[in-house]
């Protein structure tokens, strides 16, 4: 039922965010740029309406698998999603100000600590192992240009 | 006949440099690797790669992720030989026979077979596509706006009615990629859509970012469930090689199904899971002994093995052919070169024979190194299975961030990719497919162009998709392939009525 909810208002949000668009521009290409997404909302609306009148009358409607979330009996699950998310985001906001290597080094030890749970110097030995190695497989290997920071410009190289 | 020989030898001019050499190693390695552990698959293992192919020229580019690619497939079966948890979903069908082989003290020979049948599908499942190749992309080179639009809804259409799994769900995950393909500026008209003001959304979605978040990132999320560390005997492995006796019992399967699975892994939609499947239950209905299935029969490990590498092969030719990715990790593969400037399609093999017919020979090579290093190499590398899960998801998920990053060197893309991640997941927990959405993010700009061309060329006139033969002949498949998708829901819903 979600789905079906979803494909409707995602298909009328887009139908009407289409409908605000010119329905023609130029000569050369008489459809417009407003055409072809009038169409994908259109099928999107009716796979959604099929969908939830296959799930709401359809003969195997006990058979219609529900959506198991599953939050609270894999709370620590979700909990773990949640945070890594976080972290990747952080990550992608600190790698350009702190530098390639404190900023890797500080998002493997969070993702380690996040999935592998309590041990502390493994965790630091695997995220300095990876710092370190995509350092060089990534800077030296393939050339790749890497972000600088304090650690970088502290580097001969 | 004369033209295949000196194409090849365009291709082996390419392939037989000791660059191109070292990446068809390196990533047959690693693709095994990958593949081998569990949850991750060929897909993965492209995207998580795609940073390394950066720098590279195109035909070396090519020639890694194809070698990633066919590395993995043979790899998957690993983990279901030794531990019965299946390295990709195409490998789950090597569990049947294969884990019940290593219960009864024969890992040795299933790794044996396992190696020697995906070998045997890969050189066959080559022939194949060296021969077809060239036909299907000069046909293809006559395609106008009404051919290229046909064959691109015929394929979407396809993914999702091939495909195992609810058809409106599909559809709708068809929809939320055409979408999300149309935002930014429009290549017609310059003009800009759905980007809500947001200057990051004027590019449109970089889907190859999407794809990262989609492929490695999610499927971090997936396995975190279950984490535990995994345990076996590598003593009891015993010698990884076959006899005649067995090596005999496995040529008619695996002959008979290279080219099953080749044509399974040409038709969008159907990857190497359902050629798998189909195998074995081919075998298995016209196996003598059917019910020693299950219970360790070698040819009915070694059958969905050569058509897991035959139907790998097959995925290439629309790839290469028309620039029309079947499956997860051909979108990958799509997304990479169109990133370094490659546009694979028909024009591919006149203008740029040497990355199509380099790729082509270098699979040949990569089979017979793949070989070299499964058989000796097979319990060194089967040890790395014990490397536990919750060490090694950090090192996907750090690897897949990297990719990303360094796809724009932009840091805003890491929220990109992990939004695209918890979409991703929430998606697969209500159902919607995944596949059938990168397909059409990648195809949705190609479509859209594509169907507004040919509506100009016939001054609005919806006709010339029906009046034109070979897109006549796409649309008429398109339905078909629809039919079918209904009556098999059809008969399974009145399979589940009966049985309930």
């Amino acid at each position: 039922m979600i789905s079906a909810i979803l494909a409707i208002a995602l298909g009328l949000f887009y139908f009407a965010s289409a409908m605000t668009l010119p329905a023609h521009t130029n000569m050369g290409d008489i459809m417009g740029p407003r055409l072809f997404p009038i169409v994908v909302a259109a099928a999107s609306v009716i796979a959604g309406i099929a969908l939830a009148l296959v799930e709401l009358v359809g003969k195997n409607r006990a058979k219609s698998e529900k959506a198991d979330f599953g939050f609270v009996k894999n709370r620590l699950v979700w909990i773990d999603i949640v945070l890594l998310t976080a972290a990747g985001i952080v990550y992608g906001m600190l790698l350009d100000p702190l530098g390639f290597t404190v900023a890797t080094l500080l998002f493997m030890f969070a993702a380690t600590m996040l999935i592998n749970r309590g041990r502390i110097v493994q965790n630091i030995t695997v995220a300095a192992i990876f710092t370190v190695a995509a350092y060089g497989v990534f800077g030296f290997g393939l050339k790749l240009s890497l972000p600088r920071g304090l650690v970088e410009n502290l580097l001969p190289f | 006949m004369d033209v295949i020989f000196s194409n090849l030898a365009i291709g082996f001019h390419t392939a037989l440099t000791w660059t191109n050499i070292l990446w068809v190693f390196i990533g047959g390695t690693l693709g095994t690797i990958i593949g081998m552990l569990p949850g991750l698959g060929p897909a993965t293992g492209v995207a998580i790669l795609i940073p390394i192919v950066f720098g590279m020229n195109p035909a070396t580019a090519l020639i890694t992720m194809a070698a990633v690619y066919y590395g993995a497939m043979s790899g998957g079966s690993r983990a279901s030989i030794m531990i019965n948890v299946p390295g990709d979903a195409s490998a789950i069908v090597s569990c049947f026979d294969g884990y019940p082989m290593s219960r009864k003290g024969k890992a040795g020979t299933a790794l044996a077979i396992s190696a020697i049948a995906s070998f045997i599908g890969g050189m066959l499942g080559m022939v194949l596509l060296i021969f077809l190749a060239q036909p299907v992309a000069n046909a293809a080179l006559r395609f106008g706006p009404p051919e290229m639009f046909a064959l691109l809804l015929f394929s979407l259409v396809a993914t999702i009615t091939l495909s195992e799994g609810s058809l409106l769900k599909g559809l709708i995950a068809i929809t939320i990629g055409l979408m999300l393909s149309t935002v930014g500026i429009d290549p017609l008209t310059a003009l800009t859509r759905f980007t809500y003001g947001s200057s990051t959304l004027q590019d449109g979605i970089d889907f190859l970012v999407v794809i990262i978040g989609l492929y490695a990132v999610t499927e971090v999320f997936r396995n975190l469930r279950d984490t535990t560390p995994v345990n076996f005997d590598t003593k009891s492995i015993g010698k990884v090689w076959v006899t005649w006796p067995e090596f005999k019992r496995c040529i008619g399967p695996m002959l008979r199904n290279t080219p099953l699975g080749f044509v399974v892994g040409v038709l969008p939609g159907m990857g190497g899971t359902i050629a798998t499947f189909m195998t074995y239950a081919l075998e298995k209905g016209i196996s003598k002994h059917p019910e020693e299935f299950g219970k360790g029969a070698i040819e009915g490990l070694a059958a969905p093995e050569a058509s897991n590498n035959a139907c790998s092969c097959g995925a290439l030719v629309p790839l290469l052919t028309l620039g029309i990715p079947g499956s997860g990790t051909t979108a990958v593969m799509l997304g990479a070169l169109m990133l370094l400037g490659v546009h694979p399609g028909p024009t591919l093999f006149t203008q740029h024979p040497d990355i199509a017919w380099g790729v082509i020979a270098s699979m040949l090579i990569g089979n017979i190194i793949l070989i070299i290093i499964n058989l000796p190499l097979a319990i060194p590398l089967v040890q790395l299975l014990r490397v536990p899960q919750r060490l090694m998801l950090p090192l996907i998920m750090g690897l897949a961030l990297l990719g990303a990053y360094f796809l724009n060197y932009s840091g805003s893309d890491l929220v990109l990719i992990m939004i695209a991640a918890v979409v991703g997941f929430l998606f697969l927990k209500i159902g919607i497919p995944l596949p059938p959405l990168v397909l059409a993010l990648i195809l949705g700009s190609m479509t859209e162009q594509n169907f507004r061309n040919s509506m100009t060329l016939s001054d609005g006139n919806p006709a010339i998709f029906v009046t034109n033969p070979i897109s006549a002949t796409f649309m008429v498949l398109a339905v078909g392939a629809l039919i079918f998708a209904l009556i098999r829901n059809a008969k399974q819903n009145a399979k589940a009525q009966a049985s309930a």
